[in-house]
């Protein structure tokens, strides 16, 4: 849950940066997977080397699992009964999300415009 | 009661506001982090009940009247003002300060006003000393962006005005007290109140207005004006079930174009409106448990919002950068900033052991206690939205992702100072919220630490933040904005009026000429008559005068012989 990828901090001087809001540097190590670019690992900050990367998407999706798998200790009762089912709450935040990501980019199909759009009047 | 309770705490930030441009060096930091602070001391001896009336033509005035409730959102307005401050005072004109000082000032004392004629005073003040934060950060956009902020609350005003006169008149009364919008009046009120709590359909002018004010003006503004809308909606229409549809749209309006947007302040103006809307559809609820909900969401998140725009604004006054893609990678260089916009990232999420956590949730438990099933899911999916937008959003893009190749060091000591303060309240409150709980205006019978609570809520963003991963290739930051009803007022309005002008121009210089051609035609006619060389003209005038003398005669002659 609190694991943090160690190593390959010293000399950077900066590493204590994303420190705090472990589960946030655990979460943006996550996504920083398509974004690796293959570079320097000696000069690359440690948060970006893709071992690191590598190792915060499997510390994070582990952290997943056993945040669904506690709920067979917690008993969440919901309040209109299907939020009651196992895992409701995870599979409604993933489902809702996604929702949430494909119509806004529906709507911005739709109302995206170049940024300079208002400057030319 | 001594002497010095007897000044409106709200009147003595405005009236200290203004000696601000006549002190130098160290004398104007120590006012402009004593006086707030004073200010806070005066709020915090407003007793319940009026405690400054004066007669104004034939109504009593209350400019003060504490109770739980003002007394809340004055204390938070006046921390607000003294961390603005900080975090503002090596970077801003003394315009600007002075201004936010006035802005901040109204806000308080709208919050004490006891009556509706009080109460519109200071309102408007605090929309001319917004706007003239807005207009002192100087620019080729925030000089039109000021005026369109002016306009607007002019308008809110003006209506609010109307039902304020119609309300007096309907019922003789001007006290500010709970109401139902079943009239014409309370209508007009209702509209002006929501008006600056950027509801639909005119929520645009938050989001044009606000991140084209400097790094420290919009600190400023994301606090007061929407939260004084809460205060006044809280007090004013509490259960008015139409707040629950506009409550809802303003979550999902901040939620979607937030999703769309690339200027990364504008992604926290959008965050406003969404967060906005969980009070509103609170104040809509109307429970104990859901204003207690909307009143303790406002204290807390005037503080998350005030520090994420500080980490924000501390990234545009290093970089001079705003948008998202020009941004990425700023952590290595800026690890305190880092740090704390990830904080208050975490607290607008409702994380545990942030403040969001122990205040967000009091919302949707008093829609589940009221059995509102559909509201409820959509406040859920709502709460996992705002983690997708600004609690996963808003840092990726500005402090991760790519690596823009910047390395600006963190902000000056003032702004750490500020970030660093309020950082510590949102985990203080979000750890223990005893304190703010005590200070609600119901009593709270309310836990948030259950583990059914935080597991759900963990369940909920964290697996929220999967889904941002691994769509994170279809939300490709573009150099765009998105329309909005704005574009009304922005665009479409204009070009009308240009369109028409163009139109009817030409009409016009058509009738115009039509009519000096007939003019001339005539003018012309008549010369040719009595010009110098026209028929009537041929003969000189003594022999014309001759010849009709003559004529003349000759004519009496006939008619004598006839």
């Amino acid at each position: 849950m609190t694991r943090k990828p160690q190593g390959g901090g010293k000399g950077r001087g900066q590493h204590k940066g994303p420190g705090p809001g472990k589960a946030r540097a655990r979460r943006k190590g996550v996504g920083e997977r398509p974004k690796v670019r293959p570079g320097n690992a000696t000069t690359e900050h440690w948060l970006r080397r893709p071992e690191t990367i590598r190792r915060l998407w499997i510390g994070g999706l582990f952290a997943l699992a056993g945040l669904v798998a506690v709920e067979a200790w917690v008993y969440n009762h919901g309040y209109f009964g299907i939020d009651g089912i196992f895992a409701f709450n995870a599979w409604f935040g993933f489902a809702s999300c996604v929702a949430m990501i494909v119509i806004s980019n529906g709507l911005g199909k739709l109302l995206k415009r170049e940024d300079t759009y208002y400057d030319l009047d | 009661m001594t002497s010095i309770d007897a000044f409106p705490p709200g009147l003595v930030l405005i009236l200290g506001a203004f000696l601000l441009p006549f002190l130098r060096g160290t004398l104007r930091n120590a006012w402009i982090l004593l006086l707030p602070v004073f200010v806070l001391w005066l709020v915090w001896r407003v007793p319940d009940g009026p405690v400054l009336t004066f007669a104004f033509l034939d109504y009593t005035l209350t400019p003060v009247e504490g109770d739980v409730l003002s007394r809340l959102f004055a204390i938070i307005f006046a921390i607000m003002a003294f961390t603005g401050a900080l975090f503002a005072m090596n970077q801003s004109r003394v315009v600007e300060l002075t201004a936010a000082f006035v802005y901040a000032g109204s806000a308080i004392g709208v919050v004490f006003a006891g009556d509706l004629i009080s109460l519109f005073v200071f309102w408007e003040i605090m929309a001319l000393g917004s706007t003239t934060v807005l207009l002192s950060a100087g620019g080729p956009r925030s000089t039109p962006a000021a005026m369109r902020y002016l306009i607007m609350h002019v308008m809110g005003g003006s209506l609010l005005l109307i039902g304020i006169v119609a309300q007096i008149d309907a019922t003789g009364s001007i006290d500010f007290v709970a109401m139902k919008p079943d009239s014409l009046a309370t209508w007009m009120i209702l509209l002006g109140f929501l008006i600056n709590a950027a509801a639909p359909l005119l929520s645009a002018w938050l989001p044009d207005a606000y991140p084209e004010a400097s790094p420290g003006g919009m600190v400023f503004l994301s606090a007061f004006t929407t939260k004084t809308a809460v205060y006044v909606l809280i007090r004013g229409f509490p259960g008015a079930e139409v707040l629950v549809f506009v409550g809802l749209y303003m979550v999902f309006y901040g939620i979607f174009y937030a999703l769309l947007e690339n200027d990364m302040r504008r992604i926290l103006a959008y965050s406003i409106v969404n967060q906005v809307g969980f009070m509103v559809t609170g104040i809509g609820i109307g429970t104990e448990m859901a204003l207690n909900g909307a009143a303790s969401h406002a204290f807390t998140h005037i503080i998350y919002k005030a520090l994420l725009l500080m980490s924000a604004g501390s990234v545009l006054h290093m970089t001079g950068k705003r948008k998202c893609t020009d941004l990425g990678g700023l952590f290595q260089s800026m690890p305190i900033t880092t740090l704390c916009g990830i904080i208050g990232a975490l607290s607008i999420s409702s994380f545990p052991l942030t403040s969001g956590f122990i205040s967000k949730s009091m919302i949707p438990q008093a829609a589940a206690d009221e059995n509102l099933m559909i509201v409820w899911f959509l406040l859920a999916a709502a709460s996992a939205g705002v983690f997708l937008h600004a609690g996963i959003k808003f840092p990726w893009f500005v402090f991760f992702q790519k690596d823009s190749g910047l390395r600006p060091p963190d902000p000056p000591l003032n702004m750490r100072l500020a970030m660093f303060f309020f950082a510590a309240l949102c985990i203080g409150l979000g750890v223990f919220p005893g304190p703010l709980y005590a200070l609600l205006p119901f009593p709270v019978a309310f836990v948030p630490y259950t583990a059914a609570h935080v597991v759900t809520m963990l369940q909920l963003l964290l697996f929220s933040g999967l889904a941002f991963f691994i769509c994170l290739p279809i939300m490709k930051r573009t150099l765009t904005i998105s329309l909005d009803v704005d574009w009304s007022y922005r665009r479409f309005l204009p070009r009308l009026v240009r369109y028409l002008g163009a139109t009817f121009s030409l009409v016009d210089r058509k009738l115009r000429n039509t009519f000096i051609g007939v003019i001339n035609k005539a003018i012309n006619g008549a010369f040719q008559y009595v010009g110098p060389k026209g028929v009537l003209a041929r003969t000189l005038p003594a022999g014309a005068m001759m010849f009709w003398a003559v004529a003349l005669l000759a004519g009496f002659l006939v008619a004598y012989l006839i």
